[in-house]
């Protein structure tokens, strides 16, 4: 099937404990890379969807982005906000408007700056609205993840080690990327000796913590032949979303929704499991690669633990996975981390860290504490 | 660490009010019945706006539980390492509640629990859980 949308523009900040700048003004340079990246000027963009946590279209806080970039008309934009699932899902949005001809060039954009000086990681991400969840004590979305991989460990006899094999796995493909925030090798019993954050889950089984900014320009696969870069087709879209506020609603704790969100695509795409050169999926926690490697079927449900152990994620193994370092180890963008990876890989443009042969991609978002909402991409090598 | 814990406080309502008596309630939807924590204005199940609070047995187990040692708030910063558990109650809905009186090391999924009440001061009394003995 002929895709219909391809990605033609990557734009990514300077990420991690940069200050002095806020969510909209990463986003906008995000865009204006993007932009350049593709060879577009600024004029030629006629869609804006943005996913900036806690921020509004027109306002929240100022001026809106689509007015701080001095776009003067739009065909299409929105906020958008389905937590990590929505970095494919403005990707897929955007693919269905230039299809029916509302537009056709989108900038899809994540930015946040949760980090401030003299304030640790953990601090950026707390609760602390009135709730009954918060007076019991749940003051961070890493409770729901450790609640999650504790059910996990319970049901299927999951080890700490094996989610360890996962961050070890991960951080080694950050060793292979200039801009991965964490670049130092990893071993299993440095992770098992890294400090507890909330039982189970280490620290090096959380995610970083970044400020700064991603955005993708999305056109039609003819347009993005004629750009600057190699295009990345978007041969196939899925989504599922369970919906659950906490992990008290959440009926199925061992899982998240990927299974029926990657079926859709695949199917979409016209290609299985194994036809996919490389991976890209949501790590905000290891026991969310884990949970999703199940989900999505490459192993069966339980089956996550010694799947992962062998190393077959990392350089060199048969199932390529995080290949710049994921949200484990190079930076915290939502699901713009792993989009943006696939899209460098499926580009050829991945350096020491390239996979051979990357012409198919799977990308996944997961968003929700414990996951609720969730999408997958399947972005193919354009051909002529 | 008590005024800290007034910060997180939601509304007071007949969970809170059963707790100054030692009394554990949830929520039942008027129309269908189903049982739902915490309470909240319309039934998911059959969209009905009536409900009536209804008393529990107290009794549960743990569906997961985490072990909390990250400094977040001064409520729980002295309570550290803390247990915050999922509890499947024997009247159906799943509770987080922080569990007192309880080693971290004792706590499994499957236990048995049972409601406990943190006794702040004669007008705030927060339903907690503890592994039966």
């Amino acid at each position: 099937m002929r895709a219909s949308a391809a990605i033609a523009g990557l734009g990514l900040t300077a990420m991690g404990k940069v200050y002095g700048r806020d969510q909209t003004d990463f986003a906008a340079e995000a865009v204006l890379l993007a932009l350049e990246d593709a060879g577009l000027r600024k004029d030629q963009l006629d869609g804006l969807l943005v996913n900036l946590p806690g921020w509004a279209m027109g306002g929240g806080g100022g001026v809106g982005l689509q007015r701080y970039l001095g776009l003067e008309e739009l065909a299409l934009a929105t906020n958008m906000n389905a937590g990590g699932a929505t970095a494919g899902i403005m990707v897929q949005y955007a693919a269905l408007a230039i299809r029916e001809g509302l537009c056709r060039r989108v900038a899809c954009v994540f930015a946040d700056a949760p980090l401030r000086p003299h304030m640790s990681s953990a601090q950026a991400y707390r609760f602390t609205e009135r709730t009954w969840q918060a007076l019991q004590g749940r003051l961070s979305p890493t409770l729901d993840y450790a609640l999650a991989a504790r059910r996990h460990m319970a049901l299927y006899g999951t080890t700490s080690e094996q989610l360890g094999a996962i961050a070890v796995a991960t951080r080694a493909w950050a060793c292979l990327d200039p801009r991965a925030q964490m670049r130092t090798p990893l071993t299993i019993a440095e992770h098992q000796a890294s400090r507890w954050v909330i039982e189970p889950l280490h620290l090096l089984d959380c995610t970083l913590v970044s400020n700064g900014g991603v955005a993708v320009i999305v056109t039609s696969a003819d347009e993005a032949r004629a750009l600057r870069q190699p295009p990345v087709d978007v041969v196939g879209m899925g989504q599922a979303h369970v919906g659950h506020r906490t992990a008290a609603d959440d009926e199925s704790l061992d899982r998240t929704p990927a299974a029926r969100s990657g079926e859709t695509a695949l199917r979409m795409a016209g290609v299985g499991l194994g036809d996919l050169d490389v991976l890209e999926l949501y790590d905000a926690f290891t026991w969310v690669v884990l949970a999703q490697l199940e989900d999505y079927g490459f192993c069966a449900k339980g089956e996550g633990g010694p799947f992962v152990a062998d190393g077959k994620l990392g350089p060199g193994g048969s199932l390529p996975t995080n290949t710049g370092g994921g949200q484990l180890s190079s930076f915290y963008m939502w699901g713009m981390t792993p989009l943006s990876e696939a899209v460098i890989q499926v580009r050829g443009q991945g350096g020491d860290r390239q996979v051979r042969h990357a012409e198919l991609a799977l990308v996944s978002g997961s968003g929700g504490d414990p996951p609720a909402f969730h999408s997958t991409l399947i972005l193919a090598r354009g051909r002529a | 660490m008590i005024d800290a814990l007034r910060e997180l406080l939601p509304p007071d309502d007949e969970v809170f009010a059963a707790a100054r008596e030692g009394r554990s309630v949830i929520q039942a939807c008027r129309a269908c019945g189903t049982r739902r924590f915490p309470a909240r204005l319309r039934c998911a199940r059959c969209g009905s706006d009536e409900a009536q609070w209804v008393a529990t047995s107290g009794r549960g187990t743990v569906h997961s539980y985490a072990v909390v040692h990250q400094k977040l708030h001064p409520a729980f910063d002295p309570r550290i390492p803390y247990v915050v558990a999922l509890v499947d109650l024997e009247e159906g809905p799943r509770m987080m509640a922080l569990m007192i009186d309880t080693d971290p090391a004792a706590v499994a999924v499957g236990a048995p629990v049972e409601m406990a009440y943190e006794r702040i001061d004669d007008d705030l009394v927060i339903p907690r859980v503890r592994l039966c003995r």
